[in-house]
């Protein structure tokens, strides 16, 4: 079998003053430079164009992706201050609520207990007028009783008598009698 | 008569278009570019903010190797050691995955060797005896040393002008020709200074150690494939074309991951390496006092 690649060979070559041990490895100078521009070329390709418009697709990607999740944070924290304000407004409302319902409480109690003193008054004073009118009225019907007393006196002691009683004197008398009697009964 | 045999297999690369200088390896090469090119063309023609397909693929990669660098050289350093480093990845990458290809190193033209010169081929496939007369018109281009060799000439020699121009020349040159420290320490100082011409010699080992362990391996899986391509055609290479494309891979991130170690190390002052040392060591000693 045909097979030559082993360093050694190369060597021995080089020591049986064949092949030089470069030209065995296959190492020529033309060679060499064909491949090194070659490498070269690559490289700068690589280094001035396509490595850049990588790193840039990716530094705005990571840049977009920062700002994201900055402006993620800042939404957190913006629904956190908005929640705590909520929070306290709530809770101030809640307050003030009370405080209102406590007040107007307060107020209901004191006009009910002045609207019952009030009424309390107006029923006594309401009280003492019809007293007063009930006794306006005791006293005139017992003056009128008294009055019609007086006439079927006068008139039982005309029929005893048969005589006219009708004079002024006696009906004065007759007046006077009934309102001892009057005041004998009250007494 | 067989009815095939092994191909032949030779470590320098043909000229296929005679009189020029025009390699298999040099062609392969080419077209590795082309195809690192189409790929790059095509995966950065659209800038998607949510990438899918090449494009996601490509940036995934340039990311995976920012973040490594950065992991080893920091940010600062990342942003000047990323292009070459990336580009070594790659470039070998592309040039490494060619050898699985169907029809790299088997098609080609056909040389006649003395003892067939007057054979007759007929049809394009050769078999029995001349089935190892061929010239393959496309060989990787990592399994040629002219490849692998520039490439670790321009580690080395890009590792040297950044330790130039990030430690200034004095400093630079001192970890090469210490001088000062036969000055300073005396006889002390020789091993100083022989330490430093010790670090000559292995600044040219390492051409020799990254031009061959790219081109070994890779060689390497070329042999492997023809040969049990020869003993078990189809089946064999089943299981070896996998285990080539895992080895194209890791060959890939080795020499770019190397060269990206000797620029941090090549980058990083003498003096402040002693500092750390005492650092370490200090911190290291008020532990031992502080546990007693």
């Amino acid at each position: 079998m045909n097979i030559t690649l082993t360093l050694a060979s190369a060597a021995l070559a080089h020591a049986e003053g064949g092949k030089s041990g470069l030209d065995a490895l296959g190492i020529n100078a033309a060679a060499f430079l064909s491949q090194l521009v070659t490498f070269l070329v690559v490289f700068v390709l690589l280094w001035k164009y396509f490595l850049p418009v990588i790193q840039r697709t990716l530094e705005k990607r990571q840049a977009l992706i920062r700002e994201g999740i900055e402006n993620a944070e800042k939404a957190k924290r913006d629904l956190a201050e908005a929640t705590s304000n909520a929070e306290r407004i709530i809770l101030d409302a809640k307050r003030q609520a009370q405080d209102t319902i406590e007040r107007a409480t307060k107020n209901a109690s004191q006009v009910a207990q002045q609207i019952e003193v009030e009424a309390r008054e107006r029923a006594e004073k309401i009280g003492q007028q019809q007293i007063a009118r009930i006794q306006q009225e005791a006293n005139r019907a017992r003056m009128e009783l008294s009055r019609d007393v007086v006439n079927l006196s006068i008139d039982a002691a005309s029929k005893v008598i048969s005589r006219s009683v009708d004079s002024n004197d006696n009906r004065r008398l007759v007046e006077e009698f009934v309102t001892a009697s009057d005041q004998a009964r009250n007494n | 008569m067989n009815l095939w045999k092994l191909p032949a297999i030779t470590i320098a690369p043909e000229v296929i278009i005679p009189g020029t200088w025009i390699t298999n390896t040099l062609l392969c090469t080419w077209i590795s570019i082309i195809c690192l090119l189409v790929v790059f063309f095509i995966g950065t023609r659209r800038r998607d903010l949510v990438p899918a397909g090449l494009q996601n693929a490509l940036e995934w990669l340039v990311e995976f190797l920012q973040n490594l660098v950065e992991s080893v050289a920091g940010k600062e350093r990342g942003k000047r050691f990323l292009p070459l480093v990336a580009t070594f990845f790659i470039f070998i990458l592309f040039c490494n995955l060619l050898d699985v290809i169907p029809g790299v190193d088997t098609i080609g033209i056909v040389h006649l060797d003395e003892a067939h010169a007057n054979a007759v081929v007929n049809g394009p496939l050769l078999w029995g005896d001349l089935s190892n007369q061929i010239i393959p018109w496309l060989r990787p281009g990592t399994t040629d040393l002219n490849l692998t060799l520039s490439m670790a000439l321009v580690s080395v020699v890009v590792t040297q002008i950044l330790g130039f121009s990030m430690l200034g020349f004095k400093d630079q040159a001192s970890k090469y020709l210490n001088f000062k420290a036969i000055k300073d320490k005396g006889g002390m100082g020789l091993v100083d200074f022989l330490v430093g011409v010790l670090e000559i010699i292995s600044e040219l080992g390492r051409l020799i150690s990254f031009s061959f362990r790219l081109f070994g391996n890779i060689f390497a899986g070329s042999v492997l494939l023809a040969v049990f391509a020869y003993l078990l055609p189809v089946v064999a290479n089943v299981i070896f074309v996998p285990f080539e494309l895992f080895v194209a891979v890791i060959q890939a991130f080795v020499f770019a991951f190397l060269t990206l170690l000797f620029m941090q190390v090549g980058t990083t002052s003498h003096s402040h390496h002693d500092e750390g040392e005492h650092e370490v060591h200090h911190e290291y000693e008020g532990s031992a006092v502080a546990s007693h």
